[in-house]
């Protein structure tokens, strides 16, 4: 979208209105005609795409993931899981968070991924998107970042086929990046089953 | 329009559509009690409120502008004001006219404020009110036998003086009551909890207790240390003799924290169980908020299809939760419907039957035990058996060769299979393409059983059966495989132990005998579909549960039973909408989740899983052992004895429990026990005792003797193998394959 800060490492939002400040009349005006030609771009998408959003990254084995922040509740350790029998394989079991029930799912098996033989597991994070309330099962929490739409790249190394739908991209370094909100409204992600 | 003022004006709709609700109902059963014909007495009480219904309709509708419908309210005012004066006649075409205000007013609250409204000018309907309200004759003479003293329309408020007093009331949305329902299902597992802490603090202080004792008997031997010795020694057995003092002092402290804590623990689980119960008793709702509207269904559909239909209702006061009475709701309506549609017959059929002409529907609710009964029940032409059979066969349900084994009654319950309707014609009202099945599964949902039976006088009879709320529920807690499961205490018929060799094979079910039943054996790890795990079965009894829907049995094996237990149940979420075999979940006291069984589904589950079972059956035949072999297990903590039968069962032993030496002593009378644990501290008599007792005992003295203790002391363990003891372990660090090896080189 040719926005001045595209590629750098850490666009921070606030730091950027300073540094526009300092800038002379036309670096001034050319960052004008930018955000004018990016906010007309995005009238109809959402018009946050160009800020830079939260992300928190973390492992299942090899495989690095990121979701985006404002779906995520907490982040529990993994203890005392019950298994929810005649349930789909990606269904790992039940927590209980504060009183409150909360199915656990392992997002590579249900990404058809292989299984990693060395995995911890045991962390759940705990995602609210919409009305789902449910944990995904990880190795382990690595980092909060920040990432423009421009840094998640499209290029899908470890993923293909039908579950790509799921995947916003990849973000540096080789970060899944979830589109939790389809994710969670996905009919597969749904279990509804009779005897 | 602005925002706040939208929304004030949505608030005020949402108000009226409520009000007017009501107005509505109370309408509707006033006017179905008028048109039966009653005493002239009671008429003029009926007319008076149908009056002050319709007048506050009126005053409720032009708050909110909705013209018409105050038109028409003020319409059928003026009727029962005419009707007050006796100034009017009744004709079947009147009532007809004021059932369809009512229904007009129903319909225009549903359109309310969307533009079909402005449509829906009721003038001709305005018309024909106006013209009943000046008495003007129609084809029947009936006068309406009305009031003899003429009350004035005007007396509308000060004529309640006669009627019952009414509690005052606010209305609460249910949202809000949902909040504290949740707080308060909270605050119990609270409950739950504090209840375990305080066994732990027991524990404790159980435990302070035996250390205290023991030390106390080293006194002698640290005396004697005393005189003898210089002083180093003497420094240290000072030091412990501050140190007993010390413990003695910390098992009082321990002994009064428990003492209040338990005290505080009572205070609390007793104000928290009050709590529930009242916030449970504000979500009951009497049936009589649905049974009532049926009345006027079951009254316009006997109209339309010629027939005479009475409609009994008896114990509409029974409450239930709110969640059940709606849910009800619908699966009611449509038995009712069914009944009049293809139970009740033709006047002219049922006076060749020698019937009286009208039929009658009764429907009935009633409490039963921890839940409610809700019975439909008519006097028509019953279930049609040979019809079924042909349906069955004809629509490849079952082979004939199973309809011949099978008995009436559950012939009858057929009814409920999906695609089943024998129905030849279908009316306008009933039909729709729902059928029973879809009642059963909502009732199934409700954790409910429905069930079809012949009715009395020879028609039929539908029986519901419902727990009283949805939000709390005993369970039996059963493991298999590892997990624990809780199973609906209500859901379950009995609770039996049956022993391998007296499980036949019927084809390829396995099949056992129940109080001269046969019923067809599942186990619930292939049921549920459970990881198999390695496990030594060399158990030659199972622990078998029967639980029933409806008038199905089936007979589930479990691998240990964990007890009973009063329950919160919580919903999977959204993410897990239906899972099959299971119907919700709930939290422990120790925070750990269950899940709650599908009793419905399982039994389900049982018919198709026969194949499965059958080949799994082989796997584990090949590991059966000669007689099983049993312990008794004597332990003054209730922990300790569950966990160690636990252990035993899981490892395929009889377990025998007792309390302390003396109930051991009682036990080996009457049971057979190749092994003996036991504790040590215990009340009445201890385990060095007890093990003396048997070790002198001229039929037990062969028979092991292992001695736990919760402290590992030298002198302790001395002293049980002098008393006999052929094993002492401590509990600190116990370790169960340690703890079975041990047991399985004894015996």
């Amino acid at each position: 979208m040719g926005s001045s800060n595209g590629g750098k490492k850490e666009p921070g939002g606030i730091s950027d209105r300073f540094v526009a400040l300092r800038l002379d009349d036309d670096q001034i005006k050319n960052v004008l005609a930018d955000r004018a030609a990016t906010l007309a771009q995005v009238s109809e998408e959402d018009s946050e795409a160009v800020k830079p959003k939260q992300f928190v990254s973390f492992k299942i084995g090899a495989e690095r993931f990121g979701v985006e922040v404002q779906y995520i509740e907490e982040v529990q350790p993994l203890r005392d899981l019950t298994i929810i029998p005649c349930t789909p394989e990606f269904v790992v079991g039940a927590v209980n968070i504060r009183g409150r029930i909360t199915p656990v799912i392992d997002i590579k098996v249900f990404f058809d991924m292989p299984r990693s033989d060395v995995i911890s597991q045991d962390k759940v994070i705990v995602l609210q998107v919409g009305e789902k309330h449910f944990g995904i099962i990880a190795d382990n929490v690595e980092d909060v970042m920040n990432l423009a739409t421009e840094e998640i790249g499209s290029q899908l190394a470890t993923l293909s086929g039908s579950h790509e739908e799921f995947i916003q991209g990849v973000a540096d370094p080789q970060i899944i990046i979830l589109d939790i909100k389809k994710l969670a409204n996905d009919r597969r992600m749904v279990v509804h089953e009779n005897v | 329009m602005s925002k706040t003022q939208d929304t004030m004006s949505q608030q005020l709709m949402a108000t009226f559509r409520i009000e007017a609700d009501e107005h509505l109902q109370n309408l509707n059963s006033l006017l179905l009690k008028v048109e039966k014909g009653p005493e002239p007495d009671e008429l003029q009480t009926l007319i008076e409120n149908m009056f002050r219904e319709a007048h506050s309709l009126k005053g409720a509708a032009r708050a909110v502008d909705a013209t018409f419908m105050e038109v028409i309210a003020h319409g059928l005012e003026n009727v029962f004001a005419a009707a007050k004066q006796d100034e009017i006649i009744t004709t079947p075409a009147l009532f007809d006219t004021l059932y369809e205000s009512l229904d007009h007013i129903s319909v225009s609250l549903e359109t309310l404020g969307s533009a079909e409204e402005a449509d829906n000018d009721p003038a001709e309907l305005r018309a024909r009110l106006d013209k009943a309200a000046k008495g003007d004759p129609s084809a029947s003479q009936k006068k309406m036998p009305a009031n003899a003293s003429k009350k004035k329309p005007k007396s509308t408020t000060a004529s309640g003086g006669s009627a019952k007093k009414v509690e005052e009331t606010i209305r609460v949305s249910t949202r809000k009551l949902d909040g504290l329902m949740t707080h308060v299902e909270e605050l119990l597992v609270s409950k739950i909890r504090n209840e375990q802490r305080l066994s732990e603090l027991k524990e404790i202080k159980g435990f302070l207790g035996g250390w205290q004792k023991s030390w106390a008997k080293t006194r002698i031997a640290c005396d004697r240390i005393r005189k003898h010795s210089d002083g180093d020694l003497e420094e240290i057995v000072s030091f412990l003799g501050e140190n007993q003092q010390n413990l003695k002092f910390m098992w009082h402290l321990t002994n009064k924290l428990f003492q209040n804590y338990s005290r505080d623990t009572m205070r609390m689980s007793l104000v928290t169980e009050d709590l529930q119960s009242d916030i449970r008793g504000v979500r009951m709702f009497p049936v009589s908020i649905i049974f009532d509207g049926y009345r006027r269904m079951v009254r316009d559909l006997a109209r339309e299809q010629g027939k005479q239909v009475d409609l009994v209702i008896t114990g509409s006061d029974t409450e239930l939760d709110k969640k059940v009475v709606e849910g009800i709701k619908d699966p009611l309506m449509h038995m009712l419907r069914n009944s009049v549609d293809h139970g009740i017959e033709k006047p002219d059929a049922r006076i060749a039957k020698g019937k009286p002409p009208c039929g009658t529907i009764w429907l009935e609710a009633s409490q039963r035990g921890n839940g409610i009964a809700i019975e439909v029940k008519d006097d028509g032409r019953g279930v049609d058996i040979a019809r079924i059979k042909n349906t069955v066969l004809a629509r490849g349900i079952l082979s004939s060769q199973e309809i011949k084994a099978m008995n009436e009654d559950d012939l009858q319950q057929m009814i409920f299979r999906s695609g089943f309707s024998t129905s030849t014609t279908v009316s306008s009202l009933s039909g729709r393409g729902v059928g029973l099945d879809v009642v059963k599964t909502n009732i199934e949902e409700l954790n409910g059983l429905v069930s079809v039976y012949k009715g009395e006088p020879g028609g039929t009879r539908f029986l519901i059966e419902l727990p009283l709320t949805l939000s709390t529920s005993r369970v039996l807690l059963i493991s298999c495989r590892g997990e624990t499961y809780a199973i609906p205490t209500s859901m379950v018929e009995r609770i039996v132990r049956v022993n391998k060799k007296d499980i036949f094979s019927v084809g390829t079910k396995e099949t056992i005998t129940v109080g001269g039943r046969s019923l067809s054996l599942a186990r619930l790890g292939p049921l549920l579909e459970l990881p198999r795990r390695i496990t030594s079965e060399s158990n030659d009894t199972l622990n078998v549960i029967i639980v029933g829907v409806a008038e199905k049995r089936v007979a589930i094996a479990v691998d240990s039973l964990e007890g009973e237990n009063e329950i919160v149940i919580k919903s999977l979420g959204k993410m897990m909408a239906r899972v099959r075999n299971v119907s919700g979940a709930t939290v422990l006291g120790t925070g750990k989740v269950v899940i709650i069984l599908n009793v419905a589904d399982l039994v389900k589950s049982a018919k198709k899983n026969d194949g499965i079972e059958a080949k799994e059956l082989e796997l584990q035949s090949d590991n059966r052992l000669g007689r099983t072999k049993s312990v008794l297990v004597v332990d003054d903590s209730m922990t300790a004895r569950i966990l160690e039968k636990n252990i035993l069962e899981s490892a395929g032993y009889d377990v025998v429990l007792a309390n302390d030496g003396v109930e051991a002593l009682r036990a080996l009378k009457s049971n057979d026990c190749d092994l003996i644990i036991s504790d040590i501290d215990m009340p009445n008599m201890n385990g060095f005792d007890l093990t003396q007792k048997i070790k002198n005992h001229d039929n037990h003295r062969d028979t092991p003797v292992v001695l736990v203790t919760a402290l590992d002391s030298p002198a302790d363990r001395e002293r049980g193998l002098d008393a006999g003891a052929d094993v002492f372990m401590t509990k600190h660090g116990f370790d169960q394959k340690n703890f079975l090896a041990t047991i399985e080189q004894l015996i």
